[in-house]
């Protein structure tokens, strides 16, 4: 409270200097008599950035329109603001506002209603009268206890302030507590009073009379205890008899609905079925209740969806179940319509609402097996019927002997192969592989001759084969090349025992490829091939000659 | 009751002495609240030499009923390495496991993968299955070398994975079944099943 009006103090003083940076105003009041009453008007002119505003306030309190004023002080046809006075009035005496003990700083509760069923809703609004010119610093309040009710909070903005005026006297009024309740039971509830305690600074004795200044005076701060009147609500017990669907709903206007996502669907699929109840009262005090469903449907808990407000005199909004259906048998079944009944107070009557029933077919789909094992299927201890015996020793047998089998049976495998590449080995003639090894020598060595014939290249296939031969002889004898000649080749192959036929052949295929280089034929193409052949020839037969030994 | 059963019960063991009746007999024993009884007379086959998947589950059962879980699940893991695609055997393992408080240890992804192919079918089907495929083996070998047919290579590569992967999953299957059935102590290797 004392943060209220720090922050009220804070605001009057922003609201000063603005009016001193940005615009300008200036106040008229007048004062007119209306059936014997006088009446005053502030007429408020203000010149904000430029723009001229006009407000008329009556009763320096309640906001009037400027028309209104004027028509009641020209045309004198005063009507609507006799209205709003007489308004003004009865809301006095509605909240029996009544300053008894005169004091300058009270405290009001009022309720809308002081007669109420269980389960009825009222609201109750607290608030703090001070009169204008009294400043008031500390306040405590002591919290206000509603016993018997279920207590919803309005929220509350105390930076609002109002003007009042009873008997003549003009009041600021902060609201500091607005709360909607509802009551639990019944009998004469009754809202303790509570205490307030103020400190409101005043004048005290003079201390010095300043020339300048004027006079000044000591502050004195006197604590003020306040109490509020205490409160009476009689609450009354619900006609009987009490309807079997009745879950304690207290309402003017209410409405149920319920929604499905499918009617069609396998078993072990999920529905989702919502009940959605929708009104003002008690509903945020409503719980999931029963509700018949299919045998054979697994129900799951609700999920509740809460989208209640907390309004001026009640609450209300909407309220959702989902509830997840899981049918676990096929077959037609019906989800039973929702009967829900509720009291509403403004007829005195109980009234029924239901919602839609739904046909659901269920097809077979997965075969549901319970994840506890410990069902009733598996507790049910009973024996299998014995089907026939077999031997123990032979079991044993068998595993020992398996091992014994297999690998008999491979190293067998393993023999064959053995045995037939042996046999395969000896099959073949040494001097045919000899031969074949040295043809591949050969054909490696005489490659680029292979190419010039493909290309007619006649001067160039002879200069091949000479340097195929010579750097034959050269690798395979180990001579340098500048050791080639033809008497070393004599020496060579008369070393390693190669026949004479063969080194003549060899002499003279060299020399037959001097002449050729020189002296060109008429037939290049046969004797090229021709040339070729015998140098093949050649090589395979001193490379089969080296080998035999 | 008591002495009626086990007059009928000696009587019986008198009377024939074919595995099978001992069989009924135990049903009847248990039918009859008799479950120690009953538990001696499936012991009475099992010392005949003889055994089978539904003997060691009827053990099992009997164990169950007398609250001997650690028995009972023993029993139950050997008929379910006698017959592996048992789908009620296997729950009742989990039964006796919860009844035990014990939990099933966690393993790496491929022992749960090989423990599932080695039950897919029981061990003997396993020995039948690699000697089968070694013999194929060793017939497609002579035939190739003796005989000279063209077999083509690829068919010997894949018998041989196969006898290779046989031989593994079937020396597995023993080993495991040397480690379930032919125990009679109560500790039960808890990585089994």
């Amino acid at each position: 409270m004392k943060n209220c009006i720090l922050i009220l103090l804070y605001f009057s003083s922003i609201v000063s200097y603005s009016q001193v940076t940005f615009s300008s105003s200036s106040s008229n009041t007048y004062y007119k008599e209306i059936d014997g009453k006088r009446i005053s008007f502030t007429i408020i002119k203000s010149n904000e950035n430029g723009k001229e505003n006009q407000r008329c306030v009556l009763n320096n309190f309640i906001d009037v329109d400027c028309e209104l004023v004027s028509d009641c002080f020209n045309k004198n046809e005063c009507g609507e603001i006799r209205e709003i006075l007489k308004k003004e009035e009865k809301e006095q005496t509605q909240h029996n506002i009544k300053n008894i003990d005169k004091s300058e700083v009270f405290i009001n509760l009022k309720t809308n209603k002081s007669e109420i069923y269980v389960g009825e809703q009222i609201s109750s609004v607290s608030e703090i009268y001070i009169k204008n010119g009294v400043n008031i610093q500390n306040t405590n309040i002591q919290p206000i206890s509603y016993d018997g009710f279920w207590e919803d909070e309005v929220k509350v903005n105390s930076n609002k302030r109002k003007r009042k005026i009873i008997d003549g006297i003009n009041y600021t009024t902060i609201k500091f507590r607005h709360s909607v309740l509802t009551s639990q039971k019944s009998g004469l509830l009754i809202i303790p009073p509570t205490n307030m305690e103020i400190d409101i600074p005043r004048k005290g004795r003079l201390i010095q009379n300043h020339p300048f200044f004027g006079p000044q005076y000591e502050t004195v701060i006197t604590t003020q205890n306040i109490k509020t009147k205490e409160k009476q609500i009689r609450v009354k017990e619900l006609p009987k008899p009490i309807p079997k669907n009745f879950y304690g709903t207290v309402s003017k206007k209410f409405s149920i609905r319920s929604e499905i996502d499918r009617t069609n669907l396998k078993t072990s699929e999920a529905i989702s079925f919502k009940v959605i109840f929708r009104g003002e009262g008690n509903i945020n005090m409503l719980v999931p209740f029963e509700i018949n469903f299919p045998n054979s449907f697994e129900v799951f808990d609700p999920i509740i969806t809460d989208k209640t407000y907390i309004g001026n005199h009640n609450t209300g909004g909407t309220k959702i179940f989902e509830y997840i259906l899981i049918p676990r048998e096929k077959g037609n079944y019906t989800i039973p319509n929702v009967s829900f009944s509720y009291f509403n107070p403004q007829t005195k009557e109980y009234s029924t609402i239901n919602s839609k029933s739904y046909d659901i077919l269920v097809e077979q789909g997965k075969k549901y097996t319970p994840t506890d094992t410990l069902n009733l299927p598996y507790e049910e201890l009973s024996l299998l019927q014995n089907s026939s015996f077999s031997k123990i020793s032979f079991r044993k047998m068998l595993h020992s002997y398996f091992y014994t089998v297999f690998w008999s049976i491979s190293c067998i495998i393993i023999l064959l192969i053995l045995t037939s590449i042996i046999l395969n080995n000896r099959k073949t003639n040494p001097i045919d592989q000899k031969r074949k090894k040295s043809t591949k020598i050969a054909i490696r060595r005489l490659k680029n001759a292979q190419l010039c014939i493909n290309n007619n290249n006649f001067d160039m296939f002879f200069e091949e084969i000479e340097k195929a031969l010579w750097g034959y002889f050269a690798d395979k004898f180990n001579v340098s090349h500048s050791q080639l000649s033809k008497e070393t080749i004599e020496y060579y192959f008369k070393r390693n025992n190669i026949e004479i036929d063969l080194q003549n052949n060899f002499i003279e295929l060299l020399n037959k490829c001097e002449f050729a280089r020189y002296a060109p034929d008429n037939n290049k193409n046969k004797q090229m091939q021709n040339t070729l052949n015998s140098a093949k020839e050649i090589i395979i037969e001193v490379e089969s000659n080296l080998k035999r030994k | 009751m008591k002495k009626i059963a086990i007059v009928i019960f000696t009587f019986y063991s008198f009377l024939s002495y074919s595995t099978d009746s001992l069989f009924k007999t135990a049903d009847t024993l248990f039918q009859n609240n008799k479950i120690e009884e009953a538990i001696s007379v499936y012991k009475k086959i099992l010392d005949k030499n003889l055994e089978s998947s539904e003997l060691y589950y009827n053990l099992g059962i009997c164990y169950f009923k007398i609250q001997n879980y650690k028995l009972s699940q023993e029993n139950f893991r050997k008929s379910l390495s006698i017959n592996p695609s048992s789908e009620i055997t296997k729950k009742r393992i989990i039964q006796t496991n919860i009844k035990l408080n014990t939990k099933e240890t966690p393993q790496l992804f491929y022992i749960i993968w090989k423990n599932k192919i080695s039950e897919i079918c029981s061990t003997n089907t396993w020995i039948l299955f690699s000697i089968l495929s070694i013999l194929i083996l060793l017939i497609l070998f002579i035939f190739k070398l003796f005989f000279k047919k063209q077999v083509k290579s690829i068919y010997i590569l894949f018998l041989i994975f196969l006898s290779v992967v046989m031989y593994f999953f079937s020396s597995h299957k023993i080993k495991k079944d040397e480690k379930i059935l032919d125990k009679d102590s109560i500790n039960i290797l808890q990585t089994m099943y």
